[in-house]
C-alpha cells in the first residue's frame, strides 16, 4: 500500500528529473528539497548514470540483414502453399514404401492401381478373416470362414504343410460340431474324413458317428477306407444325421495273401496301409509291451524291442479286409498275461545280445580299497614280488589273501 | 496509437512491404536497445532482434492495433525471445561481459571508456529489475522518452509510470549496494 510521503516522493522526484533534464543543476533541485535531499540525491545521480549510458545501435549490416531476413519470410508466407492434390498413384506408392520399409521404393505406374486393388483385397480379407474366424456354422460369416479355408488348401503347395493345415481344419470341424451340440443347435455343415466303418443304421467317419436315414444322398460307392465328403445336420437332441455322402478318393483295394509290403505295385505310401484296419489290432501290441515285467524292461535294450516288432508289422493286412468289425470295445485285449508265463512273446527271457562286450568293472570295491594302508611298500616281505605301485589297484586282492600280516597291521 | 500507425499495421496486415519495412525502421534500433540491455552482446542483440520482426510477420494476423501500440508489442516478441535464448542457453551474459576486456572495450562503451566498469555494472543491476521497471528505466532514461510515451507502450497511466521509475531506481541502488547480495539474485534469476 503506498502511503501519501511515497506518492508525494514520486511527484518530487518526477519534477526533479524534469527539471535537471531542462538544464537544472542538481544541487538547485536539491535545495527545493531539502526533506528529501539525502535520499532524492542517491536516486537523481543514479539517474543521471544510467542516462549516461551508451545506446547501443547494431551495425549498419546487422540492420540491413534483419531487414532483408523480414522481407524474405514475408515472401515465403506470401507464397501459396502447395496444396496435395489427390494423387492415387502416389498414395499407393507411398503405402507400399511403407510396409516395405522402403522410402526409395520404386514401381511402374502401370502397376499401381493393380496393386492398390491386391492390397484392398489383402487387407479386406483379413479383416474378414479374423472375424470370421470363431464362426460356426449357420452364422453369417460362416461361409466365408469354408471359403479362405479352402483357398489356404489350394494354395498349399508342401504336402507336409498340407497335412498339417488339414489335421488343423478337422480339428475346427470339431470344436464346431461340439459348439452345435453344446448349444443344441441345428445346423448343416460339410466335413471331410475317411470311412471307417458302415453299419446299418450308423457310418463311422474318423470319429464320427453318422445316423443314416432314407433321405441319404450317396455319390459313387463308398466303402471303408475311403476318403469321403460328407453333409451332415446336427440335431437339437446331438444326433449326426447323414444327409449325403460322395467318395472323394477310393481307397486300394488289397487282396490279403496275394501281396505283400515291398511288391510291385504295393502302395509306398503307409497312410494306405493304416486305413483298412479295424481298431482292434491297432491296441495289441503297444497294450502289451506295457506288461513286459519291470526288470525284464530294464535288461531289454531299447533297440532290441524295437527290432523284436517292427514298425511295419503293425499295418500287417488282416484276411478279412472289408469285414466291418461288429463288436469292436470286446475285441480289444484284456486279459493281462501273467509274469511268469511260460507262453510268454518272444521279448521273454531277454537274451542279451552275443556280440555285446560283457561290463567291466573299472574300479575295486572300495571296501577292499581301505584295506591297503598307504604304506604297503615298506611291509612288504623281502621275497616279495616286484610290483608298480601303479598296478596296485587292480593286484591287491590275490596279494592279501597269500599275505601274511604283521603283528602291528591296522 | 496514433491513427496514422493504425493504418500503417493495418497495411502490414495485408501483406504491403513497404509498411512492414517502416515498421521495421521506426521499432528496430529501439528493439534492438532493449534486447541488447538484456543479453549484453552485440551479435547475439542482433540476432534476436532481426527474429523479433521475422516473428512479426507471422504474429501479425493476430494483433489488434487498437488493443496497445506496436512497439509494445514488439517488446512483448522481444521479452519472449530473450526469455527462450535463456531458457535455451542457460544462463546470461553479463557476467562473462564484466571480465571479458575485449567486450568492454566494444564500440558500445568505447565513448564512456573512463567509466566503462561502472556503467557495466549498472546493466549488470538492471537484469535485478523486474520486466515493467526494467522497460521503464531503457526507455526514460537511456532512450529519454517521456513519461506520457511511456505510458502509452506499456498501456500505463503516468502516475503508474511514475511510480514505476521510483520503483526501479531504488532497486537499482540497492542492487548496486551490495554487489555479493545481487550476484546471489541473479543466479537465483537463472535457475
Amino acid at each position: 500500500m503506498k502511503t501519501n510521503f511515497s506518492i508525494e516522493f514520486e511527484l518530487i522526484l518526477e519534477d526533479c528529473l524534469d527539471r535537471i533534464s531542462k538544464g537544472e543543476s542538481l544541487e538547485s533541485c536539491l535545495e527545493k528539497y531539502p526533506e528529501q535531499a539525502a535520499h532524492l540525491k542517491e536516486l537523481l545521480i543514479l539517474a543521471g548514470n544510467i542516462h549516461q549510458l551508451p545506446i547501443p545501435a547494431a551495425r549498419p549490416s546487422a540492420v540491413a540483414s534483419g531487414k532483408q531476413k523480414m522481407l524474405a519470410e514475408l515472401q515465403a508466407v506470401q507464397q501459396p502453399q502447395p496444396v496435395s492434390s489427390f494423387n492415387f498413384s502416389r498414395y499407393i506408392k507411398q503405402t507400399i514404401s511403407f510396409l516395405l520399409g522402403k522410402e526409395d521404393f520404386q514401381m511402374k505406374p502401370i502397376l499401381r492401381p493393380i496393386i492398390a486393388l491386391l492390397l484392398v483385397c489383402v487387407i479386406g480379407g483379413t479383416l474378414a478373416v479374423n472375424v470370421s474366424a470363431r464362426s460356426i456354422p449357420g452364422d453369417s460369416m460362416y461361409s466365408f470362414k469354408r471359403t479362405w479355408e479352402n483357398l489356404r488348401l489350394a494354395f498349399t503347395i508342401s504336402e507336409k504343410t498340407r497335412t498339417v493345415l488339414e489335421e488343423q481344419l478337422k480339428l475346427e470341424r470339431h470344436q464346431e460340431i461340439q459348439t452345435l451340440i453344446e448349444n443344441h443347435q441345428k445346423a448343416v455343415l460339410q466335413y471331410t474324413g475317411v470311412l471307417r466303418a458302415m453299419k446299418a443304421h450308423q457310418w463311422l467317419v474318423d470319429d464320427l458317428w453318422v445316423k443314416i436315414e432314407d433321405r441319404l444322398i450317396i455319390e459313387g460307392h463308398p466303402k471303408v477306407g475311403d476318403l469321403v465328403e460328407i453333409t451332415i445336420e446336427t440335431e437339437e437332441d446331438g444326433m449326426l444325421i447323414l444327409i449325403k455322402i460322395s467318395v472323394v478318393e477310393s481307397a486300394v483295394e488289397i487282396i490279403p495273401g496275394e501281396a505283400e509290403p515291398g511288391d510291385e505295385g504295393w502302395p509306398e505310401d503307409p497312410s494306405v496301409w493304416v486305413t483298412p484296419i479295424p481298431y482292434w489290432e491297432t491296441y495289441q501290441p503297444n497294450e502289451w509291451r506295457t506288461l513286459v515285467p519291470t526288470e525284464y524292461q530294464t535288461l531289454v535294450p531299447t533297440d532290441l524291442m524295437l527290432t523284436i516288432v517292427p514298425t511295419q508289422y503293425q499295418t500287417y493286412i488282416p484276411e478279412d479286409l472289408n469285414t466291418i468289425p461288429t463288436l469292436v470295445q470286446t475285441l480289444i485285449p484284456t486279459w493281462v498275461p501273467p509274469v511268469n508265463a511260460t507262453n510268454w512273446p518272444t521279448l521273454i527271457p531277454p537274451t542279451w545280445p552275443t556280440d555285446a562286450p560283457l561290463p567291466q568293472p573299472t574300479q575295486l570295491p572300495p571296501v577292499i580299497q581301505t584295506l591297503v594302508p598307504p604304506d604297503i611298500q615298506t611291509m612288504i616281505p623281502p621275497d616279495w614280488p616286484d610290483i608298480d605301485p601303479e598296478d596296485y589297484t587292480t593286484e591287491i586282492p590275490e596279494f592279501i589273501e597269500t599275505m601274511i600280516l604283521p603283528p602291528n597291521w591296522p | 496509437m496514433t491513427s496514422n500507425e493504425t493504418i500503417l499495421v493495418q497495411r502490414a496486415k495485408n501483406g504491403d512491404a513497404n509498411a512492414l519495412v517502416e515498421i521495421y525502421e521506426t521499432n528496430q534500433p529501439t528493439i534492438y536497445t532493449y534486447v541488447f540491455y538484456r543479453v549484453g552482446d552485440v551479435h547475439l542483440a542482433e540476432d534476436l532482434t532481426a527474429e523479433v520482426f521475422v516473428r512479426m510477420i507471422h504474429k501479425l494476423k493476430t494483433y489488434q492495433p487498437n488493443s496497445r501500440p506496436i512497439l509494445a508489442w514488439l517488446y512483448t516478441i522481444a521479452h519472449n525471445l530473450v526469455v527462450d535464448h535463456y531458457r535455451e542457453n542457460g544462463k546470461a551474459t553479463w557476467t562473462e561481459l564484466k571480465e571479458d576486456q575485449s567486450a568492454i572495450e566494444s564500440d558500445v562503451f568505447k565513448r564512456s571508456n573512463e567509466n566503462c566498469l561502472a556503467q557495466i555494472d549498472l546493466v549488470h543491476a538492471l537484469k535485478t529489475l523486474t520486466e515493467e521497471q526494467r522497460l521503464v528505466i531503457v526507455l526514460k532514461f537511456i532512450e529519454g522518452r517521456k513519461n506520457i510515451e511511456i505510458a502509452e507502450i506499456l498501456n500505463k497511466s503516468e502516475g503508474a509510470i511514475k511510480s514505476l521509475q521510483h520503483r526501479a531506481l531504488n532497486s537499482l541502488k540497492r542492487a548496486l549496494e551490495n554487489d555479493e547480495e545481487y550476484y546471489e539474485y541473479e543466479n537465483e534469476f537463472q535457475h
